[in-house]
């Protein structure tokens, strides 16, 4: 079996959709059990009050990382026809802060604002109004800083490249440093008591 | 949360497998070829060619770990060669010096006359684990599609900036017009034209 | 209906192992992570089309997702944002949490947080365009993927949540 399915032929184009729809279902389902439709639950990441947000992403990030790169060990996953986030150093940064405040202010991300507006929050429509209010402001605006945008340009870059290290040994720090962030945001969380439980 | 010992079981084969993973090493970018089978499976999936306006791009983005390979004999590239292109004739590149100047890390794209000689190298090269596409057309195409902008794109995201840009590798091929490569042939290909479909476009 | 007590939310380790197996089957069978806000601009590109066409295909940014009469709405993230409304819907009716409300603390109007969160959102539209993605496109699966500069995003985001965290605080305290 080679991976990704899709690049080797194995799906016609109904199928592809349908694919997508169903990991789509997944990815809503399991945002919304973690809690992540509930803005308040969200947020209480950045009060020190609910460590949610850390955990579950960070869950998420070490399980399927330990996956696709033993699947890229194995020699059955094909790094060249996968999609790799290419690295724009600046715009990342930039993007991010940005991001950070609007995520903080607004108290969802659009993923998690999909399950909110499914879930009938209504401060989430206005949430998703916003966003594509934002998407029209950069989209229109975006030729006045194009160059900037492009800077720090590195191509798909990877973390353990970087350091010059084997992929498996960035994994396992991430999985490390995953395993310690939790312990610590358990105990902040028991000192604070506030975890939102539904 | 009353299930303690649920997580930290996870934690433990996480760790476990990361470790193990850590001791394997660099790993290769590409799935080895392991039956025959599966050389007409990646051509039939277009894996092994990018289109003309594809790599035009990735000059344009100035891709890194990029680099154009071109196989034709040397007076044939100084005729006419694609911008940033470096020439390796094939003879060359099919023994060991030529092979040393190749780089596991990098993606290679093959350019010949008509993408012929560049497929057959793309065989070898990829079966030693080498990533590398062939430029669909060759040589005759670049020329017919983005010199000549005859562009039929089977990748709607890169036509309009290429567009654009034509003029920028017009003034890098200036000298073809004295020196035209010959004519494309009508491509007898019975593979579906296509190329490689450039990866997914990002999330978010 | 809303008598029925709405059951716990799951343990994060058990939603984020469901969340980390989903993004993993994502790579294995369409070569891509998870995203939301791309659907998203897709979405307001193809609307706005409809009223500027010719501007849309030629402006320099959004015209290459009509190059050659490309129409932006066919892309598999696009079924992948359908996809988690319904799978949003599904798990929130399932577990009784399905109700119209407005996520806010005490000390903040209604209307005070609509304010909030369309500006929040828009801040939010804007950063992931830059960033070209947003927490699932970018620090999700980037950081999966091991990308260096998803890596750098990630922190930064934490970096500027926690930094406007202190200036918003009444609206969820």
């Amino acid at each position: 079996m080679r991976f990704p399915i899709e690049a080797f032929g194995g799906f016609s184009a109904g199928t592809g959709m349908l694919v997508a729809l169903l990991i789509g279902v997944g990815f809503g389902f399991f945002l919304e059990r973690a809690g992540f439709g509930s803005a308040r639950k969200l947020t209480a990441q950045f009060y020190l009050k609910d460590f949610a947000v850390l955990k579950v992403m960070f869950t998420a990030i070490v399980v399927a990382s330990v996956g696709f790169w033993w699947l890229v060990a194995l020699g059955m996953l094909d790094l060249s026809v996968t999609f790799i986030n290419p690295t724009y150093l600046v715009s990342q940064i930039a993007g991010g802060l940005i991001l950070g405040i609007g995520f903080a202010i607004g108290g969802y991300c659009p993923g998690t604002s999909c399950v909110a507006v499914a879930t009938g929050k209504l401060d989430a429509l206005w949430y998703v109004g916003g966003v594509v209010f934002g998407i029209f402001v950069y989209s229109l605006t975006e030729p006045l800083f194009d160059g900037f945008t492009k800077l720090g340009s590195m191509g798909e870059a990877y973390v353990w490249d970087w350091l010059g290290v084997a992929p498996g040994v960035v994994v396992l720090a991430a999985v490390l440093m995953a395993v310690g962030a939790f312990s610590l945001g358990t105990w902040v969380e028991r000192r604070s008591g506030n975890v939102l439980k539904n | 949360m009353k299930s303690n010992w649920l997580p930290k079981l996870g934690a433990a084969v996480l760790i476990l497998f990361a470790g193990v993973l850590a001791l394997m090493g660099n790993p290769t970018y590409l799935t080895p070829v392991q039956s025959v089978s599966e050389w007409g499976d990646m051509v039939t999936a277009g894996m092994d060619r990018v289109s003309p306006l594809t790599v035009s791009e990735w000059i344009v983005e100035d891709v890194p770990g990029m680099r154009i390979i071109d196989v034709r004999p040397q007076e044939l590239f100084a005729r006419f060669a694609l911008p940033e292109s470096e020439n390796i004739p094939f003879d060359q590149l099919m023994g060991k010096a030529g092979l040393s100047q190749l780089s596991k890390h990098g993606k290679h794209v093959l350019v010949c006359k008509d993408g012929v000689r560049a497929s057959q190298a793309w065989v070898v090269l990829r079966g030693m684990g080498y990533e590398c596409y062939v430029l669909d057309g060759g040589a005759n195409a670049w020329v017919d599609q983005i010199l000549e902008g005859n562009a039929v794109d089977e990748n709607p995201d890169l036509a309009l900036k290429v567009h654009a840009l034509r003029e920028e590798f017009l003034g890098d091929g200036a000298a073809i017009g004295s020196a035209p490569p010959p004519p494309p042939a009508p491509a007898p290909v019975s593979i579906p034209a296509g190329g490689m479909k450039k990866k997914k476009s990002g999330g978010c | 209906m809303r008598k029925i007590e709405s059951k716990p939310y799951w343990s994060p380790y058990a939603a984020g192992l469901g969340l980390g197996i989903v993004l993993l089957l994502s790579y294995m069978l369409m070569g891509t992570g998870l995203g939301a806000s791309g659907a998203f601009a897709r979405g307001l590109y193809s609307v706005m089309h409809l009223f500027a066409p010719e501007n849309m295909e030629a402006h320099s940014y959004m015209g290459k997702y009509f190059a050659n009469g490309a129409n932006p709405l066919n892309n598999s993230l696009v079924f992948v944002v359908i996809g988690v409304f319904a799978g949003g819907l599904i798990s929130g009716v399932l577990s009784g949490r399905f109700k119209k409300t407005v996520e806010k603390g005490p000390n903040i109007r209604t209307s005070g947080r609509f304010i909030m969160a369309f500006a929040g959102g828009t801040l939010m539209g804007f950063a992931a365009r830059l960033a070209r993605g947003c927490t699932s496109g970018q620090a999700l699966s980037g950081g999966a993927t091991l990308a260096l500069g998803s890596w750098a995003f990630m922190f930064a985001v934490f970096a500027g949540g926690f930094a406007a965290a202190y200036f918003v605080r009444r609206q969820w305290q």
